[in-house]
């Protein structure tokens, strides 16, 4: 197939040719700070949040295992003494 | 699927498509900077024709990229990457010339108007085979919507279809718009090289 002219690609090439190298480091330098931001928050929010939960008075998730340790918190049924059960 | 794995078996340049899986998994900006090598200078390109300033083609490639980089887990490949990327390019830019120029919007919607007076058209060849530095004063001169509109024609080859529903406009309207655009072109042309008009 015979290759057609066209000035607009023979425009573009031209343009190309002028990207600015440093515009790659800018680029890249700012991406690397919000990977490096990305992974703080990953981080540390998690248990920033938790902190903030236990500051306004909330407590772990229930379901946790340590749920039973709350003071004033009635103690799961397997915990319970077995009444039925004589002793030795 | 089958092209991503044939790359990868043939040890050949990983695709977009890969390449975006893997920053996507690893968040590795690695990959990133391979998708940037393969599409800035287009995007510079693009920027620089819209926006005919050095100074502000490199802020917008640097913004559309940060744009791209922070909006990538968005991309749901209905389209290739280099649509999708270039979408946003012009995207970005048409909103700064907006904003730079208050131009409320870039092509007139005055289509119904003009279709019952035809204009006849021009042949394609008259600004593909326009010498560089001539079409590049040309485009210059021409207002902003006329100009991205011939650009995404003849430079991005987008069909009316695509170019019609980047713009939300009809296809006729679309048609009308590049007829407009040429006749335009060419007038300007001919204004600036009337003692030269043929090309050496």
């Amino acid at each position: 197939m015979q290759e057609k002219n066209n000035s607009f690609k023979d425009l573009e090439a031209k343009w190309e040719a002028g990207l600015p190298p440093e515009l790659e480091r800018r680029v890249s330098s700012q991406t690397t700070n919000f990977a490096v931001f990305g992974r703080v928050v990953e981080l540390f929010m998690p248990n920033a949040l938790q902190a903030a939960a236990h500051m306004i008075g909330g407590g772990s998730d229930s379901s946790g295992p340590q749920s039973n340790d709350q003071p004033g918190r009635r103690p799961e049924p397997e915990a319970w003494p077995d009444w039925r059960t004589p002793p030795k | 699927m089958t092209e991503a794995a044939t790359s990868q078996n043939a040890g050949a340049k990983p695709t977009d498509s890969e390449l975006i899986a893997h920053f996507l998994s690893d968040q590795n900006p690695d990959h990133f900077t391979q998708l940037y090598r393969r599409y800035a200078g287009k995007v510079f390109a693009k920027c620089i024709s819209m926006l005919s300033d050095d100074a502000l083609a490199r802020d917008a490639v640097q913004d559309i990229f940060i744009k791209v980089y922070l909006n990538l887990a968005r991309f749901n490949e209905k389209s290739s990457f280099s649509t999708w990327l270039y979408s946003i390019t012009y995207n970005f830019c048409i909103d700064l010339i907006r904003r730079k120029k208050k131009i409320p919007v870039l092509l007139a919607d005055d289509v119904s108007r003009i279709s019952d007076d035809p204009i006849p058209d021009i042949p394609d060849s008259v600004l593909l085979e326009m010498k560089q530095e001539r079409l590049e004063r040309v485009l210059a001169d021409l207002p902003e919507g006329d100009r991205i509109i011939l650009l995404m024609k003849y430079m991005d080859d987008m069909s009316i279809k695509e170019i019609a529903e980047f713009f939300k406009k009809t296809e006729s309207a679309i048609k009308m718009q590049i007829m407009r655009a040429k006749h335009k072109a060419q007038a300007i042309y001919d204004s600036i090289y009337a003692h030269d008009p043929i090309e050496a």
